[in-house]
């Protein structure tokens, strides 16, 4: 029995132990820590590694030099939030689903009652053909070359908006979304070669493509 | 000595009123809370995605939410605590939709890979880290780089404090197996 409390407590020093390495436990729980560390090898072998865990953790020399604050961009972006958005009025997002809502539901009503559809030619607008081209979603699938690494694919993106990797479909190619700014045809050729050009990128291939809603 | 611990310990009541200007919109108050915070922050979002520009991106975005929702810090909890909570779920939502891209920083083949004699125990440590799946490595962060407590480490991730020391001990765990590989890199081959 008297072993068991001794096992349970040396469980419970061992979870404490990084706590007790980076020095916030409170006074009597770092009091009780350090008396067992004093007296258990095997703890004392666990504060050691989580002392150079410590240690590496600080000098990460990864990190490179930090930027300067943009705090000019960070106020223009207060400036355009205002004002606050608390509390949070949801009547936009409501107003937005019931119209979805309704324009799904008179859709069904045409596709179901042919009387219903319209005697003259339907003419779909693209949101790329109005003057006001917004920011569209598109599903890339673009193929590294073998060999290319995790950093050089994520440096091939990084001049991009990419807004999500959706899958890695088969090695060396990513399915992404991204987001750009084009207004033609001619821009949407021009950044898929741009990217094309990249060196460790083999190809590029649009596979759909998602319309802001207006 | 450079001790990026010594750089979190601020003056918690300063930043208190400074956040409490700023929930009343004072921008010179926010400009010297950014001041303060961006070196941190910029550092901490980095070493979760290892890129300069998302992390450059980043900042800013935490920062615009402290701006937004100064007025409802109940003052439970340090200054740092909350504002490295906001920073915490900016980045996890970042780093959950970019998952694919990041995930082969976490370079477990090349630890496993590398000659362990011709590394430092230091060096196999920091691969180490980056090896580890992603809670545990943030938990880790946490800990030895912002050296926050277990109920401050708790209240960032928005996790109980048992989930925090058992990915704590499992990060343990999964370094202390590698530096064991590392010393004897012959292991698996003298058992076959």
């Amino acid at each position: 029995m008297h072993e068991q409390i001794t096992q349970l407590d040396h469980d419970e020093v061992d979870l404490l132990l990084p706590w007790f390495v980076n020095n916030t436990l409170a006074g009597a729980q770092r009091q009780h820590v350090q008396l067992h560390v004093e007296s258990c090898t095997t703890c004392q072998e666990s504060v050691a590694l989580l002392q150079e865990m410590q240690s590496a953790a600080q000098t990460d020399t990864a990190v490179p030099m930090v930027p300067l604050p943009r705090m000019n961009d960070l106020m223009s972006a207060i400036a355009m939030d205002e004002p606050r958005q608390t509390p949070r009025n949801w009547w936009p997002a409501v107003a937005l689903a019931a119209s979805v809502a309704a324009i799904l539901l008179v859709a069904m009503l045409v596709v179901d009652n042919p009387a219903l559809a319209p005697d003259s030619e339907v003419r779909f607008e693209t949101a790329t053909s109005g003057a006001d081209a917004a920011l569209m979603d598109y599903v890339m699938a673009v193929e590294f070359e073998p060999g290319t690494t995790a950093i050089n694919r994520l440096q091939a993106f990084e001049a991009y908006d990419v807004a999500e990797f959706v899958a890695e479909s088969e090695p060396d190619t990513y399915r992404i979304m991204i987001r750009l700014p084009v207004s033609s045809l001619e821009d949407l050729e021009r950044v898929t070669n741009d990217m094309e050009s990249h060196a460790d990128i083999r190809s590029v291939r649009i596979l759909a493509l998602q319309l802001p809603i207006r | 000595m450079n001790d990026p611990v010594g750089e979190r310990i601020g003056d918690n009541k300063h930043e208190q009123s400074l956040l409490a200007r700023v929930a009343i919109e004072d921008r010179d108050a926010f400009g010297s809370l950014f001041r303060i915070y961006h070196p941190r922050l910029f550092k901490f979002v980095f070493r979760l995605t290892r890129s300069f520009t998302i992390a450059d991106e980043l900042v800013n975005d935490i920062m615009l939410v402290v701006w937004q929702k100064a007025s409802s810090f109940r003052g439970d909890s340090k200054v740092s605590t909350w504002i490295f909570g906001i920073a915490y779920r900016q980045t996890m939502r970042r780093v959950s939709k970019k998952r694919l891209v990041l995930a082969p920083f976490a370079d477990a083949e090349n630890v496993a890979a590398k000659d362990g004699a011709s590394l430092e125990q230091q060096d196999w440590i920091q691969s180490g880290l980056h090896a580890l799946p992603e809670a545990q490595q943030l938990t880790v962060v946490l800990v030895f780089y912002l050296g926050l407590s277990y109920e401050e480490t708790a209240k960032v991730t928005d996790c109980p404090v048992n989930t925090v020391k058992t990915r704590m001990f499992h990060a343990r765990r999964k370094l202390k197996k590698l530096l064991e590989e590392s010393a004897t890199p012959n292991a698996y081959s003298d058992e076959d």
